[in-house]
């Protein structure tokens, strides 16, 4: 099921055109690295704070409301470039160990803020302007830090790893 | 000049260390990744401040004293992570028009940087000067100009 969809994605029009047009790849890429600078080193802000190593004088549900429209949206950005990036050459990419973990890591980074916000928010009038936050708190942002500096490396290995071009 | 300082580069073992190590190169460059991030990200936030759009809590001053200690200690690993990069790969560094347009465009940045930092690091309210928004705006461009620059090395 999941190899037909493969072969349908590289062999689609967008597919096509991915793996063929001399400069899609590069500049598809170029996209690609400045939405996920921008992700990571947004969310890092935040993380930074949770965590308490910076910031620490700032509410953090001011914060979180301020830079998160703009950490969405280069995710969304990250995310449709990456797709592309993607749809070049699926089937490799797919069986390459290092997209493997990214996808799965970017599912824990999600899994993790999806948690953070549902059920760790809820007392964050109690600690919301606290240089030292409850430990639950400590640990999303960290978790949340080293999953991303993860997800950075394994999207590097990927390019050393499989490298098409 | 540049072929004698290249077949210099070629000769030393931390070059080979770099060549023959296979992940070496990954790995700076993904430090090379998270020093951007730190600078992209930085500036941007910097950026929309003094849009007044984010962060109205902070006074521009209180936001360059956040960020800028990180900005310039991220430049910093992005220049160390950088020469290990060349380093490596001196031919198709130094003497690739990509990389020496990304260079110029660095030292333009970082005087675009150290301007705005310092003129916002004077305001403690109040909207910012029009200048500012401009430095700020024209220093996100600068930016977004070098990683597009850094990326497309590997392509020329």
């Amino acid at each position: 099921m999941i190899q037909s969809w493969l072969e349908w994605l590289g062999s689609s029009p967008v597919g096509v055109f991915m793996a063929e047009n001399p400069t899609a790849f590069p500049w598809t890429e170029t996209v690609h690295v400045l939405a996920i600078t921008l992700v990571v080193g947004v969310i890092a802000i935040v993380d930074l704070r949770l965590v308490g190593l910076a910031s620490r004088g700032y509410p953090v549900s001011s914060l979180t409301r301020a830079l998160l429209p703009a950490t969405w949206i280069a995710f969304l950005v990250a995310a449709v470039s990456g797709l592309l990036l993607f749809a070049s050459n699926p089937i490799t990419y797919f069986d390459n160990f290092y997209f493997r973990a990214k996808m799965l890591l970017l599912v824990a980074a999600g899994f993790n803020m999806l948690v953070f916000h549902v059920l760790t928010m809820r007392g964050i009038v109690r600690w919301d302007r606290e240089t030292r936050l409850p430990a639950p708190v400590r640990v999303a942002g960290a978790v949340s830090l080293l999953l991303w500096i993860a997800i950075v490396a394994c999207g590097r290995w990927i390019g050393f790893t499989m490298a098409p071009f | 000049m540049a072929e004698s300082l290249i077949a210099w580069i070629n000769t030393l073992a931390l070059h080979g260390f770099v060549q023959e190590t296979q992940w070496v190169v990954p790995a700076v460059q993904t430090l090379h990744i998270l020093g951007i991030s730190v600078v992209f990200a930085s500036s941007l936030v910097l950026t929309l401040r003094s849009l007044e759009l984010v962060g109205g809590e902070w006074t521009p001053a209180r936001w360059v004293h956040r960020l800028g200690g990180w900005i310039w200690g991220a430049l910093l690993l992005l220049l160390l992570s950088g020469l290990l990069l060349i380093i490596g790969e001196p031919g198709r560094t130094l003497d690739n028009r990509v990389f020496q347009l990304k260079v110029v465009l660095l030292i333009v940045a970082t005087g675009t940087a150290l301007l705005l930092l310092r003129r916002m690091g004077r305001l403690s309210g109040g909207p910012s000067a029009a200048i500012d928004r401009l430095l700020a705006i024209g220093l996100m461009l600068l930016w977004a100009a070098i990683i597009a620059a850094g990326r497309w090395i590997a392509y020329s």
